[in-house]
C-alpha cells in the first residue's frame, strides 16, 4: 500500500491560503523570491546534489532563458509562456553542449571549468549589442515591454498571480527532484557521486546519466530565468548571468541539504528572508553592512552544519516522535 | 613591432605578479584539495593593509613587506588552525565542497567588509615609486612593475627550494601526494595544513604588497585576480610550483599581446578560452605532478 505523507500536503495548503491573509506587496514580492530561489535550488541540486558535480556556471543557463523568452517577446512578440518553454528547451541543449566535454573533469576542476563559461557567455552578452542577430542591448540590459494586466504576456498588477506561479513551478520540479531521487536514475547518479569508477564497472553509462540529470536541471534553471525576468521586468547580464546567482543556488543547497528533495527548499527558506531582512535594516546604513551580516550567517550555517539543515531537522523530528506517547507512531504504522 | 615588444614585456612582468598568486592557491589545493575562494580578497585585505601602512606611518612599500608577509602568514596559518581544519574532520570526501562553498562566504564577507570600512571608491597608495620608468632600447619600462616581477620572481624561487630542500617542504609534497601515507609516516598532517594554507597567505600578500605602487586599490580588486589565477592554476597543473610560473608569465603574455588586437573584453575570452582548452584536453595541466 502506497504511503500518503500528511505533512507535505499541509504545506501545500498552507502555501496556498498564505496570500489570501497578506496584503503587503512588499512581503508578497518576498515571499515570490523565497519561492523562486527554492525553485532554482531545486533545479540546481539535480545536478549539484544527487550527481555530486558542484556547477557555479548554473546562471548560464538562468541567462538564457531570461534571454530568449525576452528577445522572442520583445522582437515577435511571443508570450512568454511559450518562450519559457523555447528558453528551457535552449538551456538544456546548450547544458549538454558545456557538459559534454566537462564531466570529464573531477571535483574542483568541473567547477572552475563551469565558472570560466559562465564568465566567457557574460563578457559576451555584455559588450555585443546583438547575440545571433537579436537585440540583447550589452551591458545595459533589457526591459520587458510593458502591456499592462495580461495574462498572455505574464504581467500581473497584483504580485499574488507571480506567487501562485511560482509555486506552481516550485511543486513541479519537487516533483520531478523526487522522481529522480526515487527512479533507478537517482540510484545511478548516487552510485556515480559515491564511486564514479565502481559505478561504471557495475554498468552504470555514467556520461549518459550525468547529461540527463545536467538536462534536466538546466531545464528547469533556465524556465525559472524567463520567471526572474517577468516578475522584475529587466534583465542584465551581470545579474542573470552572474557568478552571485549561481553562488546563491549552490548556497542554498549546500545549507538546505544536498541530494534531498526538501533540502534545497529549506536552505532558500531560511536563507532567503534573511538575506532580505538585513537588506532592508542593514542596507540602508552602511554600504556592505548587509552582506556582511549575511556573510557571517552563511558561514556559521556551513560551519557548523556542513551537510545541512535537513538532516538536523529529521533528526529533530525523530527525536521529538520518540519523546511523544506511543499514539503517533501507531498512526503512521497505520498509513 | 616595438608595441607587440613593449606588450609583451609588460605582459611578462604582470605574469610574474599573477604567478605568485596562482602558486599561493596551487600549494592550497595541491597539500588540501581546498580551491581557495577567498584568495583574491586576501590579496584585496593585503592591499588595504600596505596602503594602511604607508597612509599612517609613511613606510615604504617594499619595506612593509616585512610586516606584512609575516602578518599574513600567521593569519593563514590560523585561519586554517581555528577553522578549517575542524571543517576537514566532518567532511570524508577528498575534495570537502562545503569548505569551497565556506571559502566563498568568507571572501564575500572579507569584500563587503572593506567596502563598509574604506567605501567603494579605487584608492591609490602614494609611493614614490609610483609612475616611474626606466627606458632600454626604445622601450619604456615601468620602475614598479619590474619590481614587482622580481619580487615575486625570488619568492617563488624560495618557495621551491623550500618544498624541494627542507625537512618540512617534504613533508608538504608527502602530504600532498597521499595524506593518509604521509600521517603513517608520522607527519602530523594539521601542522602542515596550516603551514601550508599560511604560506598561500602569505605569497598571496607578497602580491598584494608589491601591486600597491601601480593597481588601484577597491573592495573586489580580488576578483579581477583571483580568476586569473584559478585560470593559472589549472593550466600549470594543480599543486605544481613550476607550472603556476609558467602559467602566470604565459596568460600576462596572452592577455598583453591580446589585448593589442582585440577588445580588452574579447582578450579577456581568449584567456578563458586558453583555459577550457587545457582543461579539456589536458586537465592534469601542462607541468603536473599528479598522474591523471
Amino acid at each position: 500500500m502506497k504511503k500518503i505523507k500528511i505533512l507535505p500536503i499541509i504545506i501545500l495548503a498552507f502555501a496556498v491560503i498564505l496570500p489570501v491573509f497578506v496584503s503587503s506587496s512588499y512581503i508578497i514580492q518576498s515571499l515570490v523570491m523565497i519561492l523562486l530561489y527554492a525553485y532554482w535550488a531545486s533545479s540546481w541540486n539535480i545536478i549539484g546534489g544527487y550527481a555530486g558535480h558542484l556547477s557555479l556556471g548554473h546562471a548560464t543557463y538562468a541567462g538564457i532563458g531570461a534571454y530568449t523568452s525576452t528577445v522572442l517577446f520583445s522582437t515577435f512578440g511571443v508570450s512568454p509562456w511559450i518562450g519559457m518553454l523555447v528558453g528551457g528547451l535552449l538551456g538544456g541543449l546548450l547544458s549538454i553542449i558545456i557538459g559534454y566535454p566537462c564531466f570529464k573533469l573531477k571535483g574542483s576542476y568541473f567547477t572552475l571549468a563551469t565558472i570560466a563559461l559562465l564568465y566567457v557567455v557574460q563578457i559576451v552578452f555584455m559588450s555585443e549589442d546583438k547575440i545571433f542577430g537579436f537585440t540583447t542591448n550589452g551591458a545595459m540590459g533589457m526591459s520587458i515591454p510593458l502591456k499592462g494586466e495580461s495574462f498572455v504576456a505574464m504581467q500581473f498588477m497584483d504580485k499574488r498571480y507571480y506567487y501562485y506561479i511560482a509555486l506552481a513551478m516550485l511543486v513541479i520540479v519537487m516533483i520531478v527532484s523526487n522522481i529522480v531521487k526515487s527512479s533507478k536514475m537517482g540510484y545511478y547518479l548516487a552510485a556515480i557521486t559515491t564511486n564514479q569508477d565502481a559505478a561504471s564497472s557495475l554498468g552504470v553509462n555514467v556520461p549518459v546519466t550525468k547529461l540527463k540529470a545536467q538536462f534536466i536541471s538546466a531545464f528547469f534553471t533556465a524556465i525559472g530565468g524567463t520567471f526572474y525576468a517577468q516578475l522584475i521586468m529587466f534583465i542584465d547580464p551581470t545579474r542573470i548571468l552572474g557568478y552571485d546567482l549561481s553562488l546563491q543556488m549552490a548556497m542554498f543547497v549546500i545549507i538546505g541539504g544536498r541530494a534531498t528533495v526538501w533540502g534545497p527548499v529549506i536552505g532558500a527558506l531560511m536563507l532567503v528572508p534573511i538575506n532580505e531582512l538585513t537588506r532592508s535594516y542593514l542596507g540602508a546604513g552602511q554600504a556592505g553592512l548587509s552582506v556582511v551580516v549575511y556573510g557571517i550567517i552563511l558561514m556559521a550555517a556551513i560551519y557548523f552544519m556542513p551537510f545541512g539543515i535537513e538532516g538536523h531537522l529529521k533528526k529533530l523530528a525523530i527525536f521529538i516522535r520518540s519523546k511523544l506517547p506511543g499514539k503517533i507512531s501507531q498512526k503512521e504504522g497505520i498509513q | 613591432m616595438n608595441t607587440i615588444l613593449q606588450a609583451a614585456i609588460s605582459g611578462i612582468l604582470m605574469g610574474g605578479v599573477y604567478a605568485i598568486i596562482a602558486v599561493g592557491l596551487s600549494l592550497i589545493f595541491g597539500v588540501m584539495r581546498i580551491v581557495n575562494f577567498a584568495h583574491g580578497e586576501f590579496l584585496m585585505a593585503g592591499m588595504y593593509a600596505c596602503y594602511a601602512l604607508i597612509l599612517f606611518w609613511s613606510i615604504d612599500p617594499y619595506i612593509s613587506l616585512l610586516i606584512i608577509a609575516p602578518a599574513f602568514f600567521g593569519i593563514g596559518y590560523l585561519f586554517q588552525k581555528v577553522i578549517l581544519n575542524r571543517m576537514l574532520k566532518h567532511e570524508k570526501s577528498r575534495e570537502p565542497l562545503s569548505i569551497l562553498l565556506f571559502t566563498a562566504g568568507f571572501g564575500m564577507f572579507l569584500s563587503n567588509l572593506a567596502l563598509m570600512l574604506f567605501g567603494a571608491n579605487p584608492l591609490s597608495a602614494n609611493s614614490k615609486y609610483n609612475g616611474k620608468t626606466f627606458e632600454i632600447g626604445g622601450l619604456i619600462v615601468s620602475e614598479p612593475r619590474l619590481y614587482a616581477f622580481l619580487i615575486s620572481g625570488v619568492c617563488t624561487i624560495c618557495l621551491y627550494l623550500f618544498l624541494y630542500k627542507s625537512e618540512t617542504g617534504r613533508a608538504l609534497r608527502a602530504t600532498s601526494q597521499n595524506r593518509d601515507t604521509a600521517k603513517l609516516m608520522g607527519i602530523n598532517i594539521n601542522r602542515i595544513y596550516c603551514i601550508a594554507f599560511g604560506l598561500g597567505i602569505g605569497l598571496v600578500s607578497i602580491a598584494s604588497v608589491v601591486l600597491v605602487p601601480f593597481y588601484y586599490i577597491f573592495p573586489t580588486v580580488g576578483s579581477v585576480f583571483s580568476l586569473r589565477s584559478f585560470v593559472i592554476v589549472v593550466l600549470g597543473g594543480m599543486g605544481s610550483v613550476p607550472g603556476a610560473l609558467l602559467g602566470g608569465l604565459l596568460i600576462g603574455i596572452v592577455e598583453a599581446i591580446g589585448g593589442q588586437f582585440l577588445t580588452p573584453s574579447y582578450a579577456e575570452i581568449l584567456v578563458f578560452i586558453i583555459f577550457l582548452a587545457v582543461l579539456l584536453f589536458k586537465p592534469s595541466g601542462l607541468l603536473s605532478n599528479e598522474k591523471s
